[in-house]
């Protein structure tokens, strides 16, 4: 009897020996049974607002009860958290927290929702999905930070116990994923459009990289694509990017390229554009019909916030987000 | 002197027999070198990193979902 399994979990579909680790350098094969490595050690804990994930239309000014464990099952060459998402559970320094635990924590410092963030939470599903079902029993609204490399068949159950996912559109060629990232970009749009049809709210992010995925046309592409497919009232977050890890020949994004790119979406006729990374008042949610201000930031601080049972109080206009926990 | 003949005999063939199953033991070894060391060699690769490594970090294993058994 062969011991060779083959992971099921993200697209890459490892096929692996007896004894090997996965790409995502978290799951190994042992004597014919996959195993994950990180199952209630996650290697980052801390409490966060939940603009720094980035939500924006979700609980504004709530506190997310943040985790990640090492690993990844992308290589992005520009990955901003690198130290950590491209390490080896065996490598990071890891604390013991089983689900359980992480429920009691987060509902102790008052945190509205459970965040599964910084690196990719793809790699450790079975603790998320755990730590989900036990937080939403407790009244935990669960987030996800996730860069949408997943098969369907694990993201369709996984969001039954999800409320906000945040995906990251890193580019919208095919090239970009390949040469970059290791991956492909179908995947990840094919999860884009189950999260919408699920039901889960969704937020777009896409970091701008200079020369790289900063073409006008392909912007333009990207937010077309998103309008037909999942509607104008989605989120588009446009991160500003800084050179770490492989790319560190590279400038940070030019203020320019990020505002361009913003005025690009308003164009194709998106609703709520957001610039991050950076302090401007494209952080701010303005009404898309009176386009009065609603909520005003200020990095991940809330100043005011207008929004009144998911209404512009101005022309009740209904602004789509979980706006309340 | 026949008796020393059976003794001769008896080491022959036992030379023979140890030649030829050296030879055998050579041509497997020329022929499957790559797969014996790519896999054997992995094998015990992963197995002493995760015996030496992996098990002494502390992480648990837990049975993970979403993968399969692969016939061959």
């Amino acid at each position: 009897m062969s011991k060779k399994v083959k992971c099921e979990l993200c697209p890459t579909e490892c096929v692996l020996e007896n004894y090997q680790v996965g790409g995502c350098k978290v799951r190994i094969n042992k004597d014919g049974i996959l195993y994950s490595l990180v199952y209630g050690n996650p290697c980052a804990v801390a409490i966060d607002p939940i603009e720094k994930k980035p939500f924006y239309h979700v609980v504004p000014g709530g506190r997310a009860f943040s985790v990640a464990t090492a690993g990844c099952v992308l290589g992005c060459k520009f990955c901003q958290n690198w130290q950590i998402s491209q390490a080896r559970p065996e490598e990071t320094r890891n604390y013991y927290l089983p689900p359980e635990d992480l429920v009691r924590q987060a509902l102790f410092y008052g945190c509205e929702t459970v965040a599964y963030t910084y690196t990719e939470p793809t790699v450790f599903y079975e603790y998320m999905y755990d730590t989900a079902v036990l937080g939403r029993k407790f009244g935990l609204l669960n987030t996800v930070h996730t860069c949408g490399y997943i098969n369907r068949r694990p993201l369709v159950e996984l969001l039954k116990y999800i409320d906000a996912m945040a995906v990251d559109l890193k580019a919208f060629t095919e090239d970009f994923y390949a040469r970059l990232c290791g991956g492909r970009l179908k995947p990840v749009l094919e999860t884009i459009e189950v999260v919408r049809q699920e039901g889960v709210w969704l937020e777009i992010i896409n970091l701008i990289i200079p020369g790289q995925n900063d073409s006008p046309e392909q912007i333009r592409q990207m937010c077309r694509w998103i309008v037909k497919t999942v509607g104008a009232d989605v989120p588009l977050h446009f991160s500003r990017f800084f050179p770490y890890y492989k790319m560190k020949n590279l400038p940070p994004t030019p203020y320019k390229s990020l505002w361009r790119a913003r005025e690009i979406a308003l164009e194709e006729g998106m609703k709520f554009v957001y610039i991050g990374n950076i302090r401007t008042e494209a952080e701010n949610t303005f009404c898309p019909t009176c386009k009065r201000l609603l909520i005003e930031r200020r990095g991940y601080l809330i100043i005011q916030n207008h929004i009144k049972k998911s209404r512009c109080p101005f022309c009740e206009t209904l602004i789509p987000g979980v706006w309340e926990a | 002197m026949n008796n020393l003949d059976s003794r001769d005999n008896r080491k022959l063939r036992a030379a023979i027999v140890v030649s030829t199953l050296l030879i055998l033991a050579v041509l497997f070894f020329n022929i499957f070198q790559e797969q014996i060391t790519t896999n054997l060699g992995g094998y015990i690769k992963r197995r002493i990193y995760f015996e030496r490594v992996i098990k002494k970090s502390g992480l648990s294993l837990h049975k993970a979902k979403y993968w399969r058994r692969l016939k061959q």
